[in-house]
């Protein structure tokens, strides 16, 4: 080391009381030290001269000062090592003037003793002292804002105008945040939107705010000047092309709460929160998909079609039932309708009625005429083997595609199960015609009588030209069970008898019937026995009740019909006598465990055994494939039941060859699980033709919407309307429809049920109104990655929920409000167009209660401590206006103490005084609803102890201010802390109000804790401020002062990440963990050095040795 | 490795999935307080509350520590300093938390070794099963060619 | 040190020598302005400069004691209002530490103190150094075992400062 030891006289501030002469030899008898030099101002040029001269001479590396404290000359000494290239930490200092001669100036003996150890300490600090590296940081000129409110607004508009790119982004579709929700602001009586909308319309049209709406800021990374932002922008399912015409709100069938006006009106899913809005595109409020929409194996929009019916829309709503599945009428009265099990109503009440829902449409919305054939695109022609509910929806997908489709069909009609093994009365022909009939109108070319096998085969079908074959056979055979007495007289196979019925045959039924089997199909044999003759029909499962496996429609129907039925019987002979049957005998059983495939055995109980005596007995244990098809069709595999397909391709075994359906499938076996197999079989095909995947296989589910439990409360129950049927009994001998359908009356009141779990109920009307074509349901969500210099948070405050204090009644009471609610509801521009109504009646209130610190000033734990700052203007300006525009009205403010600091906010409380409101100070023990909706207020006078009961018609909550949502969440991705009730700490309370604790990022508005808007903008303002100082000089260095961790030393023990109040330290993962420092976090306090119970993390310019090397001289 | 007696019976009673490994179980493990420098993680890591990070501290083992150690520095500047021996441990404040002493309770602890893994200063070392438990079960790999006890607990 | 050169001051605590560990933010700077005003301070104490006291470890407190300090103090920022928050509480926590260890061996623990003002408490800071000096003043000179390897040094050190009849225990580390 070669230092230099160099002395200020301070003009005889120092050498007036130390001799600087004896000074200066002792400092040059010690270690290290190469030159000594005294001065009389080394802060001057002279003083810079010798340190230059020094410097250049003798080669220096170190140097000390002994002058003035550091604190106040040391910038400038350090300035000067470093123009020098001597580094950082270069200097050491000895404060020989406030730390000796200013204070010993009475004792110079000491005074001198004490100068000699200043300096010698300063010298052997010098020895520890070595370079400390710093990083250079570009500065991006560009800034993120966080919050489109006036504080985001106000701080991007500053930054802008000094050339800055500001990029805006809001989490609502436009900006204007709290202050555009106002009515009018405090002390002016100014209306918030008339000096608000010149700000947003400058945001708007300011070419260097890029404004991101309705957008999330998930990540940020990188040092300050350099931060990396991803930005996550929602889809807004509009586009740009929007003309803010309104012509989709105006179809849109969904009323939802209007969140904008805190409730206290409805708006459609597709809206836009106010006229003034920025951008003024509309936007759809869709969530994603309802949960009846997920449940729907084709994703039929049910939500949609009920939510049109709601509104009497009903040639809409079939539109909708019909675009993803070519059997609405069919699905309305046999589907197994899971949407109506997953239905969120059913967790209020009971399920919405979607079904009898969907027949409604079906009956009264489809078309009277026949569409139109479609042109064909592509020269390939396909074949379809098979004409059931997968076959038909495959060909109507296909010639939608713009395919030539035949389709094969074994029977004489088309329409496979549907047709033939559901009976009449469930379904009857003429609806099922008419929907196939839709289907061949298309183009379709139906070939009925041709079995696959026999008439023709697989080969000959690309023999024929065909391109593509997609095989939906179903299972239509009865399955048997290996029991003795099957070939008997009078034992029928349920499928067959179905089919023979429906083919127009006559079967014989006798008429004591025995049905084995509980599941629909049974029942469909039991009462198509009825109808054939039967007086008595007993079903006999192995299931108990319970588990019994029919449709819970078919279950009661059967009841009904006085269909008996025995449960947990396994059947083990059929019984008779010279080959004709007479009966069954079952033993008793119980399920047993379920399988992998959650069917459960039946376990027979030793010993119990029941008969049970008829003519007939018929057999519905379940259905299999007939295999006849495989002749001529190599590579397609019949294997355990089913035609072996690749899940992804739907292809089997055979180039070319497809299937899907109850063949297919290892089930459930239900019409709307063939339709789903009928639409992937055809999309599977044109991918094939194609040679590319064009659509993709599978439905791509979107999230699911669940309204949560705790969310349902405030939802009153109401019944699920009864669909009306045929008498019981006597429709047994009619093959007429059991089930009547819903009156108009009763489908729209079923329908208004509806919850709107997913907001847009995806009827997709807005497309069709839209004059400029910009609805864009393929819209998803898609990340930005943006590089701004700095960040400024503005994300603002939330109104304190008051639900959280239950005496009150807010959401139980109608008439009770919160001062946010009240803001709407006297805004020129609210829901009411400034008149005050009442939410029970509609009536003009004529006494109001305003109770003031809900929430606020509060140490219980439903509330928050803190003072809200602004509710007793809110709630003094709100009595104001009603005081204006109602003079007659009696308003009663209950305040714990008026608190009015701020520019002519005390005038303005008096003025208001003046005008006839009413102050009590006095706290609210309970508020009662009467009858008529009106309020009792149970207030406690805090000035004279006095306790009463008063009436009122209207009461107003000041609910406090919490910091918002996405304060929270904003504070969650920058890294910075929340303190009490979610407000953004501030680097320092008072000296670094704006600032955080993450350099580069700074914070303003009420996301810093509650305020009014005249100091929102102030503090937005300084806030850009900071900004621009921090950007305007392009580029800038880390500190030196920050800590460092020794990864030799350190052993990975991450105390000092504990210890880090900036998190600036984290530790490494692996074997040889080591924490490191972010010196873009740290902010220079030591506290992790001190903790480091290693010494490896040490900092910057106050390592243990050099302090020790100087504490200990 | 072989397991104890004791190692099968506290395996017996641990909830599957508490443990890291339950390779080393019935280990004896054997803390040197003079290596130790206080960190906790041990403590953190434990999955039996065997050892917690105490409310007192053993000025003995600032007296104790290597000299080249920081508890050696703080000891040895102590020791020039010191009247007498400690009087016994201290009372350290709440934001003192590396001049800890971990209580370590030998009848709460499962011998599992993950303390001994997770030990930054290596102040922790599990000793293999006394040769008197006689090796009548094995846990999982007992097959020749198994690590060495000393590998599979430090 | 121990040979450098005092001066006849007043009383016998002149050579005495107090570390005073200030914060950057408050101390100090309330130093320097007590120091402006040209506030007279008892020349005993040596200042040391600190970005805050959330930096001062243990090692520092005894350290500078073991080396020859007879006090030190760490004087730092009002509590709640460190500058990097929680600093000064650690600090607190610290001197507390160090004073238990002190006197677990038998030193006054007076000679660790932590003082807390603002910057604009330059008087306080004065109130701080001199209340130092006259504690400080008012106790024995420290002794110190000039080995610091060995436990058993210790007992050359100022065993007749102890109280009567209080043993030195050997060296237990020793063996």
């Amino acid at each position: 080391m070669r230092a230099g030891v160099f002395l200020c006289e301070c003009g005889g501030n120092i050498s007036g009381v130390v001799d600087l002469g004896p000074l200066a030899e002792h400092a040059r008898s010690l270690d290290g030290v190469v030159a000594v030099s005294i001065n009389q101002f080394m802060c001057g040029t002279e003083g810079r001269a010798l340190i230059e001269k020094a410097v250049e001479e003798r080669g220096l590396d170190h140097f000390v000062i002994a002058s003035c404290s550091p604190r106040f000359q040391g910038p400038t000494f350090e300035r000067i090592a470093r123009e020098l290239r001597l580094g950082e930490n270069a200097v050491a200092f000895g404060n020989i003037r406030e730390g000796c001669s200013y204070v010993h100036a009475q004792e110079p003996e000491r005074a001198q003793v004490k100068a000699r150890k200043i300096v010698e300490g300063a010298v052997a600090r010098l020895h520890h002292m070595s370079d400390l590296p710093r990083q250079r940081t570009f500065l991006s000129r560009s800034v993120l804002v966080v919050g489109g409110g006036i504080a985001g607004m106000s701080a991007a508009e500053e930054l802008a105008a000094t050339g800055i790119e500001v990029h805006l982004v809001e989490r609502q579709q436009s900006i204007g945040g709290y202050m555009a929700r106002l009515s009018k602001t405090f002390p002016t009586e100014d209306c918030a939107m008339c000096s608000l909308a010149p700000r947003l319309t400058g945001t708007a049209i300011n070419s260097r705010i890029h404004l991101h709406a309705l957008s999330d800021v998930t990540a940020i990374t990188g040092p300050p000047g350099e931060f990396s932002v991803t930005v996550r922008h929602r889809p807004r399912y509009v586009n740009e092309k929007c003309v803010g015409c309104g012509e989709c709100a105006a179809v849109c069938p969904v009323t939802y709460p209007n969140d904008f006006d805190f409730g206290v009106s409805e708006r459609t899913a597709v809206h836009r929160p106010f006229a003034n809005a920025v951008p003024a595109t509309f936007a759809i409020d869709r969530k994603g998909w309802s949960p009846c929409k997920t449940a729907c194996p084709v994703h039929t929009s049910a939500h949609g079609y009920v939510a049109l019916v709601a509104k009497g829309r009903y040639e809409e709503a079939w539109r909708v039932a019909s675009e993803p599945n070519p059997f609405p009428s069919v699905c309305g009265r046999i589907c197994t309708h899971v949407c109506e099990t997953e239905c969120t109503r059913g967790n209020v009440d009971d399920p919405i009625a979607i079904a009898g829902i969907k027949r409604f449409v079906a009956d009264h919305g489809a078309p009277a005429e026949l569409p139109a054939p479609l042109p064909v695109f592509y020269d390939e022609p396909i074949a379809i083997v098979g004409g059931g509910p997968a076959g038909l929806t495959a060909a109507r997908e296909l010639a939608q595609f713009g395919y030539k489709a035949t389709v094969f069909e074994a029977l004489p009609v088309a329409g496979g199960m549907l047709r033939v093994g559901i009976p009449e009365y469930r379904l009857p022909r003429d609806v099922l015609q008419g929907e196939v009939d839709r289907i061949t109108a298309l183009g379709v070319e139906l070939k009925t009588g041709q079995r696959c096998g026999t008439d023709f085969t697989v080969d000959s079908l690309f023999a024929d030209g065909y391109k593509a074959v997609f095989m939906a056979t179903g299972l239509h055979q009865s399955k048997d069970l290996p029991i003795p007495g099957l070939d008997q007289e009078g034992v029928l196979r349920a499928v067959e008898l179905l089919r023979a019925q429906a083919l127009g045959e006559q079967p014989s039924t006798g008429k004591r019937v025995v049905v084995v089997g509980g599941g629909d199909v049974a029942y469909d044999a039991g009462r198509t026995a009825f109808r054939c003759g039967a007086d008595e029909v007993t079903l006999a499962c192995i299931e108990d009740e319970r588990t019994a496996p029919a449709s819970s429609e078919e279950i009661e129907e059967g009841k009904q019909e006085q269909v008996h039925v025995e449960y947990s019987l396994l059947p083990v002979e059929i019984l008779g006598s010279g080959g004709i049957a007479s009966g069954v005998k079952f033993q008793r059983c119980t399920l047993g465990a379920p399988n992998e495939r959650g069917w459960r055995p039946p376990l027979p109980v030793e010993g119990e055994y029941v008969e049970l005596s008829g003519d007939t007995v018929i057999f519905a244990v379940g259905q299999a494939i007939v295999a006849d098809f495989t002749a001529g069709a190599e590579g397609v595999v019949v294997e355990r039941g089913q035609i072996g397909v690749d899940p992804d391709t739907m292809m089997t075994g055979r180039r070319g060859v497809f299937a899907g359906g109850d063949a297919a499938a290892m089930g459930p076996w239900t019409a709307i699980e063939a339709i789903a197999a009928g639409r992937r079989g055809a999309r599977a095909v044109h991918n094939f033709l194609r040679g590319e995947l064009l659509v993709p296989v599978w439905d791509s589910e979107a999230d699911k919407v669940k309204i949560p439990h705790t969310e349902l409360e405030p939802f009153e129950p109401q019944a699920r309307r009864i669909m009306k049927t045929l008498d019981g009994v006597a429709r047994r001998t009619t093959w007429e429809e059991v089930r009547l359908g819903f009156s108009e009356e009763d489908v729209r009141e079923e329908a208004a049920r509806c919850l709107d779990c997913a907001v847009c109920s995806d009827c997709k009307s807005c497309v069709t109104a839209c004059p400029a074509d910009a609805i864009d349901f393929d819209q998803k969500a898609w990340d930005e990655e943006i590089t701004v210099g700095a960040v400024i948070l503005a994300t603002g405050h939330q109104e304190f929920d008051a639900m959280r204090k239950l005496p009150l009644g807010y959401s139980r009471f109608r008439n009770v409000l919160t001062q946010s609610q009240l803001a709407r509801l006297l805004s020129a521009s609210g829901p009411t167009a400034g008149e005050l109504k009442r939410p029970s009646d509609g009536e003009v209130p004529r006494r109001i209660f305003m109770l003031q610190c809900v929430g606020s000033r509060d140490c219980t734990s439903s509330g928050n401590e803190h003072c809200s700052a602004i509710c007793c203007l809110f709630a003094t300006l709100h009595s104001s206006l009603i005081k204006q525009h109602y003079p007659d009205a009696e308003i009663t403010i209950g305040y714990t103490d008026m608190r009015t600091p701020g520019k002519a906010h005390e005038e303005y409380y008096r003025l208001v005084q003046e005008r006839g409101v009413r102050y009590v100070r006095g706290r609210v023990g309970e508020i009662l609803e009467e009858q008529d909706g009106s309020l009792t207020v149970r207030l406690e006078n805090t000035m004279t102890g006095s306790k009463s009961e008063e009436a009122y018609d209207l009461v107003v909550l000041s609910a406090g201010l919490e910091g918002s949502k996405g304060t929270q969440d904003i504070a969650r991705v920058a890294g910075v802390q929340t303190a009490a009730a979610g407000f953004i700490r501030e680097l320092h309370p008072k000296l670094a109000p704006v600032d955080t604790q993450r350099t580069g990022m700074f914070l303003c508005g009420t996301a810093q804790g509650p305020k009014n808007i005249p100091d929102s903008i102030a503090q937005a303002k300084a806030a850009a401020a900071r900004a621009i100082s921090m950007l305007s000089t392009g580029f800038a260095m880390t500190p030196a002062q920050v800590a460092a961790s020794d990864v030799s030393v350190c052993i990975g023990c991450g105390v000092c990440e504990a210890s880090c109040p900036q998190t600036a330290i984290v530790l490494t993962l692996g074997a040889d963990a080591h924490s490191v420092v972010d010196p873009n976090i740290c902010r220079g306090c030591g506290i992790c050095a001190a903790e480091c119970p290693t010494g490896a993390i040490q900092l910057g310019g106050f390592s243990d040795d050099e302090v020790l090397a100087e504490a200990t001289v | 490795m072989p397991l104890t007696h004791r190692g099968r019976e506290i395996l017996s009673r641990v909830p599957a999935g508490t443990l890291q490994s339950t390779v080393g179980v019935g280990c004896e493990i054997v803390r040197h307080e003079e290596l130790c420098v206080g960190c906790g993680k041990c403590a953190g890591n434990c999955p039996s509350g065997a050892s917690e990070r105490g409310a007192l501290f053993d000025v003995n083992q600032l007296l104790d520590a290597p000299a080249d150690s920081r508890r050696g520095a703080l000891g040895g500047a102590l020791r020039r300093l010191m009247r007498h021996e400690p009087d016994g441990p201290v009372e350290v404040p709440e934001r003192v938390t590396v001049y800890r002493t971990i209580v370590y309770d030998n009848e709460k602890c499962l011998g599992c070794g993950t303390c001994v893994r997770g030990c930054p200063a290596e102040a922790i070392e599990a000793r293999p099963p006394q040769a008197d438990a006689a090796p009548t079960g094995s846990v999982h790999a007992a097959a020749p060619g198994a690590p060495a006890p000393e590998e599979v607990c430090a | 040190m121990a040979g450098a050169a005092s001066t006849t001051g007043p009383g016998a605590t002149a050579d005495r020598k107090i570390v005073a560990f200030c914060c950057r933010e408050c101390a100090y700077a309330a130093a320097d302005a007590s120091a402006n005003a040209r506030t007279p301070l008892p020349p005993t104490v040596r200042l040391v400069l600190m970005p805050c006291t959330g930096r001062v470890s243990p090692l520092h407190l005894l350290s500078a004691l073991a080396e020859g300090a007879d006090g030190v103090m760490v004087a730092g920022c009002l509590l709640g209002q460190c500058h990097y928050r929680e600093g000064n509480f650690h600090a607190v926590d610290r001197v507390a530490f160090v004073q238990r260890l002190l006197r677990s061996v038998g030193v006054e623990p007076e000679r660790c103190r932590m003082f807390t003002m603002s910057a604009g408490e330059p008087p306080k800071f004065v109130a701080a150094v001199r209340e130092m000096d006259r504690v400080i003043g008012g106790l024995p000179p420290l002794p110190r075992s000039e080995d610091g390897g060995g436990r058993k040094a210790a007992s050359a050190g100022g065993a007749s400062s102890l109280a009567a009849g209080e043993p030195l225990v050997a060296a237990r580390g020793a063996a």
